[in-house]
């Protein structure tokens, strides 16, 4: 061991080092790919989630059909306007502002309100249970409670209540709509977030039925159809709907008389 | 400045300050290291030479012998280093014969990379929990000419013979075979001393 | 760079836990599985990566903008290697009796995939402060999960845990568990009551 080892050393790695690093210089060169450096720009830009909600298969796979052509800036929910402004800019667009979308879970039905009609024993999903008898509670249109789509969100934006309903965070919610998509029976639909006033039900049997299962269902009793004289409010097959493009009384409730409480105003108005 | 000199530059100077930060800390850690293969050693000198309470370093050209006594003085045995190939590296042993290098007293397997499990039983068999080290044990007073053989799956029936591990036969089999190079090796030079 | 940044303590304790290298990514099986014969040895082993990938992930955070990406692996592959070559003299040094018990495996830590891992995914394309928790993040959690791991081993195949008896005297020890098919059937065991309180968690695996 002396000083003369250390010199060695020194060389030895030197003369590797360069001797790598100039094969991997020419092999760069010899085997390089064209790539549109747009691409990564643009990559870095988009926020990461490789949520899918643009359709593609990633950020990455968005970020080429973007600099081809194939989708738009907005079709990307989760941006924040200044990185889609800055998208457009690289690829000569202009920037069209879409309004927000976030979801909305039309149903009220947690354990409080809708019936236990058995003691469900499978695979604790909401897929397995509506698959096979429709799990533990009594609506066979309404929420099951056992989170597919709190376990579906890359956000962190959707959470079980108490008693078992997930509850949206319209912060937090991109749109990326993976909610659902999870939700075996359609609960979830995604909504602008200027629209405030829903009807939190999905059951379309009969009014005796609705009621026998759930205290919130829609009984689809008219009184909200006649309040609106038919505009902006109807019942069809049995459930009230709300026609956005007719009622523009948001975020006022139509009346305050509906039986089974089941239209709510959701969120706050001024949201953006 | 272009993206292959960046390369080339990087690349190069990462190297060479690993290289000198790696030779500098191993200079100053080497001394450490080598105290401690020293103490090792004299410990196993101690154990392959039953009784010793002393010994004497004899260099003879390039070998180096261990020669163990008591306080008297009395010569009891010679230690010296076996080194060969074993399944997956270097095996290193330290001997101890008697003074007239005909029969081993012990030995010790100082360093082995065998596989763990099946070749390290070599030094520590679990599957005996009785005698863990059955396999060195069988050395001790072993008759060393005209040669060590090995037996598998039985015992041991004639002098010379050890039993070889079910399992490591390979691993069992080097030890045999460096200790009986090292042994006729190492008597010639020893014993014309 | 992703818009949503998730917090500091998060990137810690996601170490811990929900991306907890051995349980949930089941990276550094080999290591794992080899040095936990004893609650030492996987602690130590533990440590040395903590050492390990905390320098690194600092080191390579701090160059990440120098380097060019043609020749990030084999500079990341450096720098780990310089690290791991330090640990292991030290341990050589210092510690010869651990040195002696981990082996080979201790070098092998250049070829942790936890290590080399976290540079590409994280320490490469993060700020050095994110970097190191990161990194302490993770290699703590390696940490725990190898000494857990290494006391259950250490316990049923000799009855003690540090060396210090712990089960009577009349207790005939499972010797399989300090041996290859026991470090399996142990890991397993664990993987399989990390994914049972991670379903009760609702957690997805």
């Amino acid at each position: 061991m002396d000083i003369s080892s250390i010199f060695y050393a020194i060389i030895t790695m030197g003369v590797l080092g360069f001797v790598f690093s100039a094969g991997l210089s020419i092999a760069s060169k010899k085997l390089s790919v064209k790539e549109d450096p747009r691409i990564t720009k643009i990559i870095d830009l988009l926020p990461g989630a490789n949520c899918g909600a643009c359709g593609y298969a990633g950020c990455a796979a968005m970020a080429e059909a973007l600099v081809s052509g194939k989708a738009e800036p907005a079709n990307c929910p989760v941006a924040n306007s200044e990185n889609l402004s800055k998208i457009a800019e690289i690829l000569g667009l202009e920037v069209t502002e879409k309004e927000r979308k976030v979801a909305v879970v039309l149903c009220q039905g947690d354990t409080n309100n809708q019936k236990k009609k058995a003691e469900y024993l499978g695979v604790q999903t909401c897929l397995a249970a509506h698959l096979v008898g429709g799990g533990p509670r009594a609506c066979n249109w309404g929420c099951i409670g056992y989170g597919d789509c709190i376990r579906a969100c890359p956000f962190d934006a959707i959470h079980m209540s108490e008693n078992g309903l997930p509850v949206v965070d319209r912060e937090k919610c991109t749109g990326c709509g993976k909610c659902v998509e999870a939700c075996p029976r359609n609960i979830i639909e995604l909504h602008p977030i200027s629209r405030h006033v829903f009807v939190l039900c999905k059951n379309r049997d009969n009014p005796k039925l609705a009621r026998s299962v759930c205290k919130t269902a829609c009984i689809s009793c008219g009184i909200c159809e006649r309040a609106t004289g038919g505009k902006g409010f109807k019942v069809i097959n049995n459930l009230a709907e709300v026609d956005y493009d007719l009622y523009t009384k948001e975020p006022v409730l139509p009346t305050d008389k509906c039986p089974t409480k089941c239209i709510v105003i959701v969120g706050n108005p001024g949201e953006t | 400045m272009s993206n292959t000199a960046r390369m080339i530059i990087v690349l190069t100077i990462a190297a060479i300050l690993s290289g000198a930060i790696l030779s500098v800390y191993n200079f100053y850690t080497y001394p450490k290291i080598q105290a401690h293969r020293q103490t090792e050693l004299e410990k196993a000198i101690f154990e392959v030479i039953p009784d010793a309470e002393e010994y004497k370093k004899l260099e003879l050209g390039e070998k180096v012998y261990y020669v163990g006594c008591t306080k008297k003085e009395k010569e009891l045995g010679v230690a010296f280093l076996a080194e060969g190939n074993g399944f997956q590296g270097k095996i290193s042993i330290l001997v101890g014969m008697n003074m007239d290098m005909d029969t081993i007293l012990a030995i010790k397997i100082l360093e082995q990379v065998e596989t763990p499990g099946l070749g390290t039983k070599i030094v520590d068999d679990p599957s005996n929990p009785e005698d863990r080290k059955w396999f060195t044990n069988q050395f001790k007073g072993l008759r060393a000419l005209p040669e060590i053989t090995y037996v598998k799956n039985e015992k041991p029936s004639k002098p010379g013979q050890i039993q070889a591990i079910t399992g490591a036969t390979i691993s069992s089999r080097s030890v045999v075979e460096i200790l009986n190079n090292a042994i006729k090796e190492n008597r010639e030079i020893f014993l014309k001393r | 760079m992703s818009s949503f940044k998730t917090s500091l303590a998060h990137e810690f304790t996601k170490g811990l836990w929900k991306e907890n290298p051995v349980l949930r990514m089941l990276l550094g099986l080999c290591p794992t599985l080899a040095v936990t014969n004893s609650a030492v040895n996987g602690l130590s082993m533990g440590l040395a990566v903590i050492f390990t990938l905390t320098c690194s992930s600092t080191l390579i955070s701090l160059i990440r903008n120098i380097v060019p990406k043609q020749v990030r692996i084999p500079t990341f592959i450096i720098v780990i290697a310089t690290f791991v070559t330090v640990a292991d003299r030290t341990l050589a040094a210092f510690f010869p009796t651990i040195s002696k018990a981990l082996g080979p495996y201790v070098p092998l830590i250049v070829v942790n995939c936890i290590i080399l891992g976290r540079q590409e995914a994280f320490a490469s394309k993060n700020p050095v402060h994110r970097a190191i928790i990161d990194a302490l993040g993770m290699s703590i959690g390696f940490t725990l999960t190898l000494t857990i791991l290494g006391m259950f081993r250490e316990l049923l195949g000799a009855g003690s845990i540090f060396n210090l008896p712990i089960m009577p005297e009349s207790f005939d020890t499972w010797l399989v568990m300090i041996l290859p098919p026991g470090a399996f059937l142990a890991l397993g065991l664990m993987i399989g009551i990390a994914n049972w309180i991670n379903s009760k968690l609702g957690i997805k695996s």
